[in-house]
């Protein structure tokens, strides 16, 4: 188990590297300069210099450059643009913001609160709507109530985050001007109540899509699950079909449940850049989708590696949490 | 020349980097606030009339008070783009429209309403020659209290030299562009009482730009070593209000400072302002904030059309304030580009736009046509019956000038603009004028971009055409800059100027600033107009709406006519009854 | 079972259901009739997609206007002359409906089929060859999977600036990898199939056993996991026109629901009738692909 984990961290650390790598390079394709929106109208050729110096814009962008044309082909940089990002990231040093000029670790820390109980919120919606409604689902299949989940479902799956994301806010405000706290996050240990007036409409908005897979997947995982021989035996000791279905049937087919909630946390980071937007929630969602636009390269860089651990450290959790929910499965 | 205004304007194009972020009108707002926001004390106001345009279509600023004021309660309120830093001379985002608020300036002028004239720091000031300026300063503004240490002392005229001395050594600040260029010379009596400033030469706009918000005064002692730093999450100043607390990406609050100066003499000199503060949230987004003023979350909202007045006020009493707006999405043609070098292919797009569809479908009829210079400049704008020999929806003219000049009966452009702006009016224009150029015969050849790149290439002059984001230009300053062969900057930043084609534009520009007298400066300003459109102007404005701020009832004693006075709330106060 | 899986995909493939018989032209028929029958949801997908398809190929025969036609009437609400009514400057919104057809279901399916396409080939490649090839593969597709797609399409279109081409790459860059997984799994299973071990302990040629035995089966897996990712990448394409970066332009139904959020007054046809059409064409995929995925293994019926 142990040399299972240290596989996956270092695996995880691989993936990461080269994810910053990758955006690293792209967004250096994206033409413009940043130190005109620095100086802006009052650039001048000595000041634009002097930002460049100053951002580390004219260092060479790789600690090794190739160069197909020069004899040496290969050039060993020793100082480089990523080379100092990375040194500071080890330190939790993640760059300044080009645009406010504020570290972005600092902010990372104060927006992750918000982002964090988004997610966490959508993930509560998506497990106490889609399990439950799944399991009941497969248990009455082909009923009315099986209909319903199904039908419901490949709606959710259809319908647009951001289409039905306007309408929550529109509908309710035009009809009884009604609208969830907006434009400043409402801590939960401030005021429980309104702080769950304004995450709880993000979250279920979020939830839609993916509890909507969940409740898919939790019907057909257990209807595989209880055709398996185990199941026919548990029955035939006699057992009553309720403990059957509780203590034999959902557990075992909770783990592709859970491997496709730990792949959507992935997806639900993505959705959070629209959400936050629309619900004007300060999170880091919000903080990306204005970088991007914004080329900020600090920041985009430091959110998208930030997103990639999530997703690395998620999915590692969701393969530790196999070990426990199947104990046929062991790790080497 | 610079500065300020651009600084502003970059900031907002900035803060609008827009997407989902659909600031519209409600972000220009904000940024005409720096220079109108410290209007507001209309008892305080003296109707000296200097040297700039007068304000049509915006009525006298008067109040439309009823009742005592009361004392007591916040003010909610939005802003479009969070607050960087409260350092003044380095702000450029939200916080600029806080500025007036937390510190002073000498002197404030409207940008709508040139009679209107806010003496804050400065009692009066007199003009001994065509350069030397001489203030009057105010004996008891008094610093609030702070958390930089700053004693709660009176502000003299060794404030206004520390502040400008510094403004002078950031030349990416944003008053630079004046204080940095314009300033030959500074002086503080030894008593403190009198400021002496001195330009370089005659300039014509000093009044309007000493008038912004953006030269505020900061007390020395928050300038230290020690404070500067700090400046960025603190503020200490003798303005109305205080900062309280600001929380990144979220928002900020200000109380009212204690020890503001200023009392309501018509109501048993009572100390202003009389709310206990203003709780502002960070709200980008445009349909975000529209629902939040619905629901009663914020005090004030600009509609983005009458229609949307109209509509939210069904059922509700809100107060309205229409009031012009500085603020255009204009056409900038490339003159080192073909087929842009002829001035023909120019005038052709001048022809071939019908101002008055954007009018009707765009501000539901609440708009009025621009010349060069944009008309809320007032007198200083080409009046409506010249500027129709000048420019009128002729799309036969702009063929037969398009076969003129090219032989063919269609010529092909190519015309970026930003892909992604949610900004309401460019996305509304957008469509409108593709369609316009293609009647007078242009093909248009659409090159969106991504927002960052957009800026880029505009900044740099790479593009062919361009229909340009929304622009606000408090001073005509900015509008005849554009066709500065340099840039507005001059410092061929945006240097689209049909100048370049022209150098007796650029020698015509440069001269009508040196005009300080208001007749000499109108004449001066209409002559370039005409000579400009003689030669074929390079960027065009193309309408300026009217805004209208919506209040919650609860809210009284709005100024009228200031422009953007929805920020400056010294005299309001709130009656929930 | 290693840990492998973790990452694997969700997607649960029966080892015989997908072989492909050789049915006779009238068995085929009648087989089809019988599956329609069985699958009445399928057939309404298909329908769905069927008249969007039809939609798209006449979009000039079908809209009374051109997407960007000015009309006189703004705002207006649903008449005969606007079957939808018409938007904030006067354009016909269902003409914009039709033609906005064209971008999504072309975006979208010139993008699953090539991304699909690609996604396949490396994961046979990667499933047959494994070794270094197999670990290199699989860690691009770690950490392609460990990056939010949304994001991704982001910094590509600003990167390279909104275009359809651009668009389609970005789109096809987030199909590869998942299909890349479910294809390399796939392989792994039928290699360790009986008649793989047997053919190849006769001596059979590997290429050969690929071409014969695994191909056709892994083929099939990837056309049903076109047909379940088409709607996802609908959606994709809607919210990158949401957030402005879709192909400018364009009648996109992204960007007219994002254009009708931000212009007010509101006029709900303006918001209703994109947003509708998003979800109809994705739901329509989404109901033909689960058929397809239930026809080829109905032991996974309604699954994801």
């Amino acid at each position: 188990m142990q040399t299972f984990i240290l596989r996956r961290l270092l695996s995880g650390f691989a993936i990461l590297v080269v994810l910053s790598v990758a955006v690293f390079a792209l967004l250096r394709i994206v033409p413009g300069d940043p130190a005109i929106r620095i100086c802006q109208l009052n650039c001048r050729a000595e000041q634009l210099d002097a930002i460049h110096e100053q951002l580390g814009l004219n260092k060479p962008y790789f600690p090794i450059s190739v160069d197909l044309k020069s004899p040496k082909f290969v050039t060993f940089n020793k100082d480089s643009q990523y080379g100092s990002y990375a040194k500071g990231v080890v330190t939790f040093d993640l760059g300044t913001s080009n645009v406010d000029h504020k570290p972005v670790f600092p902010t990372l820390r104060k927006r992750l609160p918000v982002t964090l109980e988004l997610m966490i919120l959508t993930l509560i919606f998506t497990i106490i709507v889609g399990i439950p409604f799944g399991v009941v689902s497969a248990i009455y299949r082909n009923s009315i109530p099986d209909y319903f989940v199904r039908i419901t479902a490949i709606f959710g799956l259809a319908v647009p985050v951001f289409w039905v994301a306007t309408l929550v806010l529109i509908i309710p405000n035009e009809l009884w001007s009604y609208a969830p706290p907006l434009g400043r996050y409402v801590r939960l240990t401030d005021d429980p109540w309104l702080n769950f007036k304004q995450m709880a409409p993000p979250s279920a908005v979020l939830a839609l899509g993916s509890a909507a897979g969940i409740m898919r997947l939790m019907r057909s995982s257990l209807l595989e699950v209880l055709r398996q021989d185990y199941m026919r035996t548990a029955r035939a000791k006699g057992l009553r079909e309720r403990s059957v279905i509780i203590s034999h049937g959902l557990k075992n087919s909770l783990i592709p449940v859970i491997t496709v909630l730990g792949l959507q946390i992935a997806g639900l980071l993505g959705g959070a850049l629209i959400i936050e937007e629309i619900f004007t929630l300060p999170g880091l969602g919000d903080y990306t989708f204005k970088a991007l636009a914004n080329k900020d390269f600090d920041v985009v860089q430091s959110m998208t590696l930030y997103a990639g651990a999530t997703v690395v450290v998620v999915n590692l959790i969701v393969d530790i949490s196999y070990a426990w929910l199947d104990p046929r499965i062991r790790y080497s | 020349m610079a500065g300020s205004y651009w600084d502003k304007v970059t900031a907002q194009r900035i803060s609008r980097r827009r997407m989902l972020q659909s600031t519209g009108m409600a972000g220009v707002a904000a940024g005409a606030v720096a220079l109108v926001g410290c209007g507001g004390g209309s008892d305080n106001k003296t109707n000296t009339p200097t040297s700039g345009g007068s304000s049509p279509g915006a009525g006298s600023p008067t109040k439309a008070a009823a009742g005592t004021p009361k004392s007591g309660g916040r003010y909610q309120v939005a802003s479009t783009a969070d607050f960087d830093t409260f350092d003044p001379y380095i702000g450029i985002a939200a916080s600029v429209g806080y500025f007036p608020r937390l510190y002073n300036v000498l002197v404030n002028y409207s940008a709508l309403d040139s009679k209107f004239r806010f003496n804050d720091l400065s009692t009066a000031y007199e003009q001994p020659d065509e350069t030397t300026y001489i203030f009057h300063v105010r004996p008891g503004v008094k610093v609030g209290p702070n958390q930089l240490g700053v004693p709660e002392r009176a502000l003299d005229a060794s404030d206004v030299v520390e502040s400008y001395k510094r403004i002078v050594s950031l030349p990416q600040s944003n008053a630079y562009g004046f204080i940095g260029k314009w300033m030959a010379s500074q002086e503080a009596s030894a008593d403190g009482q009198t400021y002496t400033f001195k330009t370089p030469k005659p300039y014509g706009y000093f009044s309007n730009r000493i008038g912004s918000g953006i030269n505020t005064i900061v007390p020395k002692e928050a300038l230290s070593d020690a404070n500067i730093s700090k400046l960025k999450q603190n503020a200490a100043g003798a303005g109305a209000f205080i900062l309280k607390s600001y929380t990144e990406g979220q928002g900020a609050s200000l109380d009212k400072n204690p020890n503001y100066y200023r009392k309501d003499d018509k109501n048993g000199n009572a100390q202003v302002p009389y709310i206990d503060g203003m709780d502002v949230k960070i709200i980008t987004d445009r349909s975000a904030l529209r629902i939040a003023f619905q629901s009663g979350q914020l005090d004030t909202y600009t509609a983005s059309n009458v229609d949307e007045s109209k509509q939210l006020q069904q059922g509700s009493n809100y107060a309205v304030v229409k009031d012009p707006v500085n603020t255009f999405i204009s056409v900038t043609m490339n003159p080192t580009k073909d087929p842009w070098k002829d001035d023909r292919i120019r005038m052709a797009a001048n022809y071939a736009m019908n101002r008055q569809e954007y009018i009707d479908k765009v501000y539901k009829g609440e708009a009025q046509e621009n010349g060069i210079v944009h008309w809320p400049m007032g007198d200083i704008a080409l009046q409506p019956d010249e500027l129709k020999q000048y420019q009128s929806y002729d799309p036969a003219k702009a063929k037969a000038l398009i076969k003129a000049a090219t032989g063919q009966d269609r010529v092909k452009i190519k015309v970026m603009w930003p892909a992604d702006s949610a900004i309401e009016e460019h996305n509304l224009i957008l469509p409108i004028w593709q369609s316009q150029m293609n009647d007078a015969g242009f093909d248009v050849e659409p090159d969106a971009q991504p927002f960052a790149t957009w800026l880029d290439n505009y900044t740099n002059l790479n593009y062919d055409a361009s229909l340009s984001l929304n622009q606000v230009y408090e001073y005509a300053e900015f509008d005849m800059d554009f066709q500065h062969s340099e840039g507005p900057a001059r410092n061929n930043i945006y240097a689209t100027g049909v100048g370049k084609l022209y150098p007796e534009i650029d020698a015509a520009i440069d001269d009508t600033k040196t005009k300080t007298k208001h007749e000499d400066f109108v004449k001066a300003m209409h002559d370039l107009q005409k000579l400009i459109y003689s030669k074929g102007p390079t960027f065009l404005p193309i309408v300026s709406p009217y805004s209208f701020t919506l209040y919650q009832p609860r809210i009284k004693n709005i100024p009228q006519g200031l422009g953007a006075s929805g920020l400056f709330v010294n005299d309001w106060y709130i009656d929930e009854a | 079972m290693s840990g492998e899986i973790a990452v694997g995909p969700p997607l649960i493939v029966g080892d015989d259901a997908l072989s492909l018989q050789a049915p006779t032209m009238r068995q085929r028929l009648g087989k089809l009739g019988t599956l329609a029958r069985q699958n009445p949801l399928g057939v309404l997908g298909l329908l769905i997609i069927i008249l969007f398809t039809l939609a798209a190929i006449f979009a000039p025969w079908i809209a009374p206007f051109t997407p960007n036609h000015l009309s006189r009437e703004t705002d207006a609400s649903i008449s005969s002359a606007h079957l939808f009514g018409t938007e904030r400057v006067g354009r016909d919104i269902f003409s914009r409906v039709v033609y906005g057809s064209r971008i999504s279901l072309s975006v979208a399916l010139i993008s699953v089929v090539g991304g699909a396409s690609i996604g396949t080939l490396l994961g046979i490649l990667s499933g047959y060859a494994g070794g270094a090839f197999d670990s290199l593969i699989q860690r691009a597709v770690d950490t392609a999977i460990a990056f939010p797609p949304l994001l991704l399409l982001l910094i590509i279109t600003l990167a390279l600036g909104p275009s359809f081409r651009t668009i389609v790459f970005a789109l096809m860059l987030a199909v590869i990898p998942g299909v890349t997984r479910i294809v390399r799994g796939a392989v792994l299973s039928e290699k360790n199939n009986q008649y793989v071990e047997a053919a190849r302990a006769g001596g059979a040629w590997m290429p050969r056993i690929l071409l014969r035995h695994i191909l056709p089966n892994v083929v099939a897996l990837a056309i049903i996991v076109m047909t379940t990712l088409l709607g996802g990448i609908i959606l994709a394409e809607a919210a990158l026109s949401f957030l402005g970066l879709g192909i400018p332009n364009a009648a996109s139904w992204g960007r007219d629901v994002s254009d009708a959020r931000n212009n007010f007054p509101y006029h709900l046809e303006s918001a209703i009738f994109p947003g509708a059409a998003i979800t109809l064409t994705v739901l329509g995929f989404n109901l033909l692909g689960d058929s397809i995925r239930d026809i080829a293994d109905p032991r996974l019926r309604g699954s994801r």
